[in-house]
């Protein structure tokens, strides 16, 4: 998706937690998460791993980062086995909230929370009932709180079919030309007078995508245009690999918070009368 | 046969139901958080560079229930694919998180 400016690599290890299940029950049924998390992290991982190859960022302040350490682990992420902290929800952008605490000798924090300065990684529930294609959607989701914010423009009951990084997991999860333009990733032409026998290459493989503020529009308003051939098995705009075309996104603002009709697809009813 | 068809409809509706809310992302949004549109950067981690990613796969010492991906006492199928451990590893699979960023 960015197309080699944003390299996510890493490990992964397998680990059973030190302790039964309900060991780690406070109240209610299910176990608390931060518990369960650190001893876990403290316990099982830190013996066996290297923490501060995790610790390579400094953020001074939202959207400014620092290519150097903190003593703050920057990314860590954390998939269950089942829906073992609540049924009703696949992720969360953070370490189950509570105290920092330290590992590596007491060298690197590790952070529970999100937001700025806040957090060390997320959680996520592997629906075990599911591919592992759906928890790496998931997690895609989750680590993109940590990129593009808190909020699910793409959700709620105005929700239509989207695609996106900020949608669920079950969706097409390949970032869209809104999200990987405000991440730096690519940069849409923008059409400014008639647009006629335009050829667009394939979005995801070159991110070529145009965009279009109408003239009389919101001040943030956009038409987003790409183009999915599905030449990539990333191409997530939908799940079936037959959906190949023009794909049209409208936004009219930036989202607020609560009217997601403010972001609409070319897969929901739309009329279009761009000149 | 009237219960049968009641019974039956509240059925599909609560798997229905089931089946949508697992899909939900549990982050909250946080207050007065401000998206400034001229950024080209993550906001709270850098959308540029290298980040290094540690994946913890975990289950429970005592969860010895059944799942078709992920077998009792063993990391889930496919899981070493999860993420790759330097850009040169160049993977194709569908789930990997290096690709799909």
């Amino acid at each position: 998706m960015s197309l080699g400016s944003y390299n996510v690599t890493g490990e992964v290890i397998y680990v059973e937690t030190p302790q039964n299940k309900n060991s780690y029950i406070i109240s209610g049924s299910y176990p608390d998460r931060y518990l369960a998390t650190k001893d876990v992290l403290i316990n099982k991982v830190d013996p066996v791993i290297n923490f501060a190859t995790y610790d390579n960022w400094t953020t001074t302040s939202d959207y400014t980062h620092i290519n150097q350490p903190d003593s703050v682990v920057d990314m860590i992420v954390m998939i269950w086995r089942g829906l073992v902290f609540a049924n009703w929800w696949s992720g969360e952008a953070s370490l189950g909230y509570g105290n920092l605490y330290n590992v590596e000798n007491g060298t690197i924090k590790i952070k529970a929370g999100y937001g700025n300065n806040a957090g060390s990684g997320v959680t996520v529930h592997y629906w075990v009932e599911r591919p592992l294609e759906y928890t790496s959607h998931s997690t895609v989701h989750e680590i993109g709180h940590w990129l593009l914010g808190s909020a699910h423009p793409y959700g709620g009951p105005d929700e239509h079919g989207f695609w996106g990084i900020m949608r669920h997991s079950n969706d097409g999860i390949c970032a869209n030309t809104q999200e990987r333009e405000r991440l730096g990733w690519i940069t849409p032409t923008l059409i400014t007078s008639d647009a006629l026998n335009v050829t667009i290459s394939d979005y995801i493989t070159t991110g070529a995508a145009f965009k279009f503020h109408p003239s009389n529009g919101y001040t943030n308003e956009y038409f987003y245009f790409e183009n999915h051939q599905k030449l990539s098995v990333f191409d997530y705009a939908t799940r079936n690999d037959n959906d190949k075309g023009i794909f049209v996104l409208h936004q009219q603002d930036i989202y607020n918070g609560s009217n997601n009709i403010r972001c609409k697809t070319s897969k929901w009813s739309m009329e279009l009368d761009i000149k | 046969m009237k219960n049968f068809f009641i019974i039956t409809v509240v059925y599909f509706v609560m798997f229905s139901i089931l089946l949508y809310s697992q899909e939900v992302c549990e982050t909250i949004p946080i207050q007065g958080e401000i998206i400034n549109t001229t950024s080209d950067n993550g906001i709270y981690l850098s959308s540029k560079g290298n980040l290094k990613v540690l994946v913890v796969f975990v289950s429970f010492k005592d969860d010895s229930s059944y799942h078709s991906n992920w077998p009792v006492g063993q990391p889930p199928n496919d899981y070493s694919t999860f993420i790759d451990p330097d850009s040169q590893t160049n993977s194709t699979i569908y789930n990997n998180l290096n690709k799909l960023f």
